[in-house]
């Protein structure tokens, strides 16, 4: 295929490509939260390792949220970070968190892959829901690590989100082989 | 009864901007096709641009105020779907693309495009992401080198070469 041919297959391109389904009900949704709102689906009663996952994710995600907003960077009590040490979280850090998260997410990809015609639907959609959650506190941090990328306190609050996730995942695998 | 809701562009934005959710829901019936078209060539995966478009008009609603009209609102959303394709930080799209079953050539978001549009589509839809974004704002979308570069955050040359392999690695795959 020539340059000219090529141009005229993307001049030929739609302007529009409609979605798969209509999002407006999720979007209207929506715009009746307030713009920090966390997302409004909770796990159902009764899956206990749910729960507890999102109750703390929860906590991460708001102590996120406050250093994002740029108020006094302290350490949250919420968020447990008494036992890393400032060894540990070097290590972490200079081993490559970021490269640590997507093995862990390749885990969990492969472990639901295996599993997923087994699964409850339910079970997949809190999987789901609780990994939204972490991943809203992680993105809070890392935009923070932006401005402050050698903050102690935020690199603590990054890694220990990060075992939140594999605690999530453990959880999660440990369910499903039961 | 309830009101009617107007047609008119300007009217259903400044009606939106006064809280009628008709009125936005108008608007985005309007723009929706062309929002998602955005997203899926950036993204490169349907459930990334139906996610990407959602957050889109959730942008739009909450930032209507900053909407001054010196531009169609079509061009502001387009822009507004352009910063959410890039910076879309939060990679549950990608992870939520793992968990959900994928049957690769229907996911690919170009059903209704036939033939060689079709193929088109998905060969971009395989090119590297940043050779994408730079094809897709470049060469779709009609940007200059120093505004693709300046969204991009790279060197225009660098927006030159990543077009020029694009265009190259498009012309393989179509041959």
């Amino acid at each position: 295929m020539n340059d000219k041919q090529l141009d005229d297959l993307i001049n030929g391109l739609a302007d529009e490509v409609a979605p798969e389904r209509d999002l407006w009900p999720d979007i209207e949704a929506r715009l009746a939260q307030p713009a920090a709102s966390m997302p409004a689906h909770r796990p159902a009663p009764g899956r206990w390792w749910g729960q507890l996952a999102l109750a703390a994710a929860v906590l991460v995600s708001v102590a996120a949220g406050a250093w994002w907003s740029q108020t006094p960077v302290e350490a949250p009590a919420a968020v447990a970070l008494a036992d890393l040490s400032d060894d540990a979280i070097a290590d972490a850090a200079d081993t490559g968190w970021r490269g640590e998260l997507q093995t862990a997410d390749d885990t969990l990809a492969a472990a639901l892959d295996e599993r997923r015609g087994t699964m409850e639907p339910e079970l997949l959609l809190i999987i789901e829901q609780n990994l939204t959650i972490i991943d809203d506190a992680m993105a809070d941090i890392d935009a923070a690590m932006d401005a402050a990328p050698d903050d102690p306190t935020l690199r603590a609050a990054l890694i220990d989100a990060w075992r939140q996730r594999i605690g999530l995942m453990e959880r999660a695998r440990a369910l499903t082989d039961s | 009864m309830s009101a009617a809701v107007a047609t008119n562009p300007a009217d259903l934005v400044a009606a939106a901007r006064r809280g009628d959710r008709r009125a936005f829901e108008a608007l985005y019936r309007q723009h929706v096709g062309a929002v998602n078209a955005l997203c899926l060539r950036l993204s490169g995966d349907v459930t990334i641009a139906e996610d990407v478009t959602q957050e889109v008009f959730v942008r739009a609603w909450r930032k209507l105020d900053s909407f001054r009209g010196d531009a169609p609102f079509g061009a502001w959303l387009r822009r507004l779907a352009v910063n959410a394709a890039l910076n879309d930080r939060r990679s549950h799209s990608r992870r939520l693309a793992r968990v959900v079953p994928i049957a690769a050539p229907e996911r690919a978001g170009v059903r209704r495009t036939p033939g060689a549009a079709m193929d088109l589509e998905r060969a971009v839809a395989a090119l590297p992401p940043k050779a994408r974004h730079v094809f897709v704002l470049a060469a779709i979308e009609g940007w200059t080198h120093a505004e693709v570069a300046r969204e991009l955050g790279v060197t225009e040359g660098t927006s030159k070469a990543q077009l020029y392999q694009a265009r190259k690695s498009l012309r393989e795959a179509l041959r």
